[in-house]
């Protein structure tokens, strides 16, 4: 439906948006909030699933309601 | 661009470092972002604990997000505007001299400071600034004092040798930009000609061949004495055709020209040698001789009119003369004695008739006066067309 009327998917389902650069930045829109926070994982809940990222010296550089920005050396990114 | 204006932004907002401790830090993390306050630099210390920072005004929206929570807050410090303010307030002095500075600089920034020169490469810094300090413009001066249109115009009359400038002042510096003609002095340059030929005679050209510079005449062209003929001044262009700038050079050729010279000459009737033979149809040469004068020539062209009146074109020294005898006896009839009218007669043949009074006052012959040969004199009239070298290093 969402694809014949050509709206947009993470507006109208409310969809996490990751914008990656390289391996070492990442921001994330449309988020429900942080379950866990450590240096090595931090697990952002989004509508329907959960971003589970792993990686290395992980930093929140801002935590709004308008995305989560997160800087460290990323190693795999996981959705449950 | 758009990192350092969030930066300045969020210097003059403020922000206050803490630090939150407690079991459910997620918790409150997630009730704060709910109620719109932003962290910023969330760094994760150990289990339970990690340091944020937050604007001031968001820190009492936040408390029912810390009391939630159950999350204990420390301040761990304050930067930004606002607290910078609070902190030097009863420092009135510093904001008095934060100010007087401010006012300095203002003050400073409405005057000229520094002077730069580029393109000069004949005429010295020393001399633009000697300039510049007549009209006004120099370290101290006040920015008011520049006017640019002024100074340029100045400047070309002041340095003839500039053919661009440009005066321009950027905050407190000025920049005198100029563009030099290129002058290359070749050995015997002459200055008071400015490196140019002129004519030395009255003349029509015959043959032009230039070696420096650039030629104003052609063949054919008539000339009068003083005028231009190779010019030394040459124009420099690029691929597009857009003037550069001009170069000056020593000009130099040889431009010919028939000038003609107009003589009148009483020659005493005596020719020595006659080589005329007009039976065989060609002609060697003739000598006239006038008193110790001596015209010899070699005769090339024969044009009889009348046989009274001849065309001799010959070459006298080098150079070519056309000779018109003008009342001569003929050189078949040397020995032929004629009256006066007999010799009027033969006159009117001719446009002109001298047997009257010769171009230097004597009187001729008188009348009814019988003539001799040794009393007859050829009054010549020479129109010496001359072909002669015109090119002269100056005005002579």
């Amino acid at each position: 439906m969402l694809d014949i009327l050509e709206l947009p998917k993470d507006i109208i389902l409310q969809l996490p948006r990751l914008s990656f650069q390289g391996n070492c930045s990442l921001f994330i829109e449309n988020h429900k909030g942080i379950q866990e926070i450590s240096e090595e994982k931090i697990v952002i809940l989004a509508s329907g699933t959960k971003i589970v990222l792993l990686g290395e010296h992980l930093q929140i550089l801002d935590y709004s309601e308008l995305g989560v920005s997160i800087q460290g050396l990323f190693t795999e990114v996981q959705f449950l | 661009m758009n990192f350092w204006i969030k930066k300045i932004v969020l210097f003059f907002q403020g922000g206050i470092r803490i630090q939150l401790k407690g079991e459910q830090l997620q918790r409150c993390l997630n009730i704060l972002c709910r109620n719109g306050v932003e962290l910023r630099e969330l760094c994760y210390i150990e289990r339970n604990q990690l340091t944020a920072t937050m604007n001031p005004k968001d820190l009492f929206r936040g408390k029912q997000a810390f009391r939630k929570s159950h999350t204990r807050l420390s301040i761990l410090g304050k930067t930004g505007f606002p607290f910078l303010v609070r902190r030097y307030r009863n420092k009135g002095l510093l904001l008095v001299g934060s100010l007087l500075m401010l006012g300095m600089l203002q003050c400073a920034g409405q005057n000229i400071w520094t002077m730069e020169y580029v393109g000069n490469e004949h005429i010295s810094s020393d001399s633009i600034e000697e300039f510049l300090w007549t009209q006004g413009i120099y370290p101290g001066a006040c920015c008011k004092e520049f006017q640019r249109e002024k100074l340029q115009k100045e400047l070309s009359r002041a340095f003839p040798n500039v053919i661009w400038n440009s005066v321009s002042l950027h905050n407190s510096k000025v920049t005198v930009r100029l563009k030099e003609e290129k002058i290359k002095k070749e050995e015997g340059f002459n200055k008071d000609t400015d490196g140019n030929c002129y004519s030395s005679e009255d003349a029509m050209i015959t043959s032009v061949f230039v070696r420096n510079g650039v030629s104003v005449v052609q063949v054919g062209d008539q000339v009068s004495k003083g005028d231009l003929l190779i010019q030394g001044r040459q124009d420099v262009v690029d691929e597009s055709e857009q003037w550069k700038g001009e170069y000056l050079v020593q000009a130099d050729g040889d431009i010919y020209g028939r000038v003609v010279h107009r003589i009148e000459q009483a020659v005493p009737k005596s020719v020595t040698r006659h080589q005329y033979d007009l039976s065989k149809g060609h002609l060697r040469g003739v000598a006239l001789v006038a008193g110790n004068k001596r015209y010899e020539c070699r005769l090339q062209r024969i044009q009889e009119l009348d046989e009274l009146h001849s065309i001799h074109s010959f070459r006298f020294f080098g150079k070519v003369y056309e000779l018109e005898l003008i009342n001569g006896i003929p050189f078949q009839n040397v020995n032929e004695k004629y009256t006066k009218e007999q010799a009027f007669d033969i006159a009117k043949k001719t446009r002109k008739a001298y047997w009257e009074t010769l171009p230097n006052g004597t009187q001729l012959i008188e009348e009814n006066q019988e003539i001799s040969q040794d009393d007859a004199q050829y009054v010549v009239s020479f129109t010496l067309n001359v072909i002669e070298l015109l090119t002269e290093k100056g005005i002579p």
